[in-house]
């Protein structure tokens, strides 16, 4: 071959290069599927260089400025607050060995963190730097529990009126209902094999996809959410097999949840990330199953590759970033994941 | 010389460009463990729904490799072997291999007692021991679980036929303090030992999968054995359960 016949065949090479390379895009791997699909921004945080302890990573919401808030229960530090552009700006709180469950509430200048804690038996209301302003121990009013340590609360949903909602997923499962002053209105689910109990309630949210609000509620066990509408009366099954789901995350017209693992509990490192439509069909998993449905039916999803271990929750900010935090899965930091474009 | 060069950068940048540190999951096997015979075979299929995947597999025991067989359809297997699958991408990496044991039938059994599980995991009882099942990851299903020994399990095999092997099925899950015995002991039905295994390898960090332990014994025809078990007395230092006694959990005995 003559040098001018290998710079051609050079030029013919390189010049299709960029064509092969996004065709495979080899250097994004896609997760997820359909509309939903993502990369991985490898770049967002230096988990090498976590200062803050991070035992177990249990649930985010996003903070007035736009930073995220994540809740784990290590008390070196119970908070910890990243900027969107992956800088630790605040680790704080020392309050809650079992810290679990964080949702925001309150209005624009009154804003508050509802906090359930695993260990302690307890809920609370702090404000947004972590001081606990009120505490919910358990309920003995309800007459459902004879000691403390049966309530074991996963989360927490606040209406716009101020009213609570308290998961007692890894207690007795049931729903507690409290007013805008604190205190117990209704009681619903529990166990049970009908439709309207649950097993692992571990999350809860106010869906707001349609004009009438309802309740979503997880029971993980049976790898399903329920709807339940506000006083509590159960009207649907949105099953999703294969999915250990943990709390319902509503933004926009979706649903997003983190999957703590594959088909049951005993998959160790497994999980992945589920997105449902307004009709609350799966049409996404990152990290998992090309979404199935046969006869009406969804397929069993699991884990395809191993980007997540144990995911525990999902958050979604104003540029439809993902961030999915883990549980037991070697004191990391949340992983963010940016829309594919 | 140029174009030797030149391929030797452009293998570099796609090599460079391809290669990623996010793994595949292992495919999903329909069987993990199964008795076969010629006239009752086991057809295993596999699945895993991810564009641009494929499966590929062996059935000699090899790891296999993106030269092995490609999965297209329900494997029919009729003989004891394993089956050794894992799903390949062109942008991430391999994925661990999906292991599926096929063993021999064996003889036929009956079991005259057997020590007393925890009361938590007793699954269908005893009798469970020789329905020619296997259970699956799910502890509490399928399995007895014991977290002390010794476990001391009576058979009766069919008089007319020799046997000269016994083998036990378990289930490894160390992260859920569940570990393969240390020693496993036979002894026939005049208390005289005719074989004995001992596991060296009872307190090595492992994966979770199924073991198969076979106990060679002295070939014979026998009315009655006893097959004594001994749990991993003390979970070794490396483990958060460090010195507390391990749980052993068993599903399946055969003998052939």
């Amino acid at each position: 071959m003559t040098r001018r016949t290998f710079l051609i065949q050079n030029t013919i090479l390189m010049s299709a290069l960029p064509f092969a390379a996004h065709a495979f895009d080899p250097k994004k791997p896609v997760f997820g599927h359909n509309e939903k699909r993502y990369t991985w921004d490898k770049t967002w945080l230096d988990v090498n260089k976590t200062l803050p302890g991070v035992k177990d990573c249990h649930e985010m919401v996003l903070t007035e400025n736009g930073d995220i808030l994540l809740l784990t229960n290590d008390t070196r530090n119970n908070f910890i607050r990243i900027s969107r552009d992956g800088r630790i700006r605040a680790a704080y709180g020392h309050e809650f060995p079992g810290g679990h469950g964080l949702t925001a509430g309150g209005v624009k200048g009154d804003e508050f963190l509802m906090v359930t804690d695993t260990e302690t038996h307890r809920v609370a209301k702090t404000t947004l730097d972590g001081r606990i302003i009120r505490t919910w121990d358990y309920p003995a009013e309800s007459g459902k529990y004879q000691t403390e340590a049966s309530f074991i609360p996963t989360e927490t949903v606040v209406t716009p009126d101020g009213e609570l909602y308290v998961a007692d997923g890894y207690g007795e499962q049931y729903i507690l209902h409290y007013d805008s002053e604190g205190h117990l209105k209704n009681v619903f689910g529990g166990r049970g094999p009908d439709p309207e109990h649950l097993d692992n309630a571990h999350g809860i949210c106010i869906d707001t996809r349609n004009s009438l609000p309802t309740l979503i509620i997880t029971d993980r066990n049976r790898c399903c959410f329920k709807r339940f509408s506000m006083d509590g009366r159960y009207l649907e099954t949105i099953s999703l097999p294969g999915a250990n789901v943990c709390r319902p995350v509503i933004r926009g017209d979706f649903l997003y949840a983190a999957v703590l693992t594959s088909g049951n509990t005993g998959n160790t490192n497994t999980g992945f990330v589920v997105i449902l439509d307004k009709d609350n069909k799966l049409i996404s998993a990152p990290g998992g199953s090309v979404p199935a449905y046969k006869n009406g039916v969804c397929m069993e999803s699991y884990q395809t590759v191993q980007l997540f271990r144990h995911p525990h929750d999902v958050l979604i900010d104003e540029d439809e970033n993902l961030y999915v935090c883990q549980w037991n899965s070697g004191h990391v930091l949340p992983v963010k994941l940016s829309p594919y474009v | 010389m140029y174009k030797i060069i030149f391929w030797f950068c452009f293998m570099s940048f796609v090599i460079a460009g391809f290669s990623q540190d996010v793994r595949l999951s292992p495919p999903r096997a329909s069987i993990g463990m199964a008795m076969v015979s010629r006239d009752k075979p086991a057809a295993l299929t596999y699945d895993f729904r991810m564009q641009g995947s494929e499966i590929r597999y062996t059935t000699d025991g090899s790891q296999p490799s993106q030269k092995s067989k490609k999965y297209r359809k329900s494997i029919r297997i009729s003989k004891p072997c394993t089956v050794k699958a894992r799903a390949f991408h062109p942008v991430f990496e391999v994925s661990a291999v999906a292991e599926s044991v096929f063993v021999s039938r064996g003889h036929t059994f009956s079991i005259l007692s057997a020590t007393q599980p925890d009361t938590r995991y007793v699954a269908g009882g005893v009798s469970m021991l020789s329905d020619g099942l296997f259970g699956d990851t799910d502890f509490r299903q399928h399995y007895l679980g014991y977290d002390m020994g010794p476990v001391e399990i009576i058979i009766n095999p069919d008089p007319k036929k020799e046997v000269s092997l016994v083998n036990i099925a378990c289930m490894i899950r160390q992260g859920a303090w569940i570990f393969g015995p240390q020693s496993i002991r036979v002894f026939d039905g005049l208390g005289r030992q005719v074989g004995e295994e001992l596991i060296q390898d009872a307190a090595v960090n492992t994966d979770p999968c199924h073991r198969v332990i076979a106990i060679k014994i002295q070939a014979e025809r026998y009315s009655s054995l006893k097959i004594v078990v001994e749990p991993l007395s003390r979970i070794p230092d490396w483990h958060d359960g460090r010195g507390q006694p391990a749980w052993f959990f068993i599903d399946e005995i055969w003998i052939e």
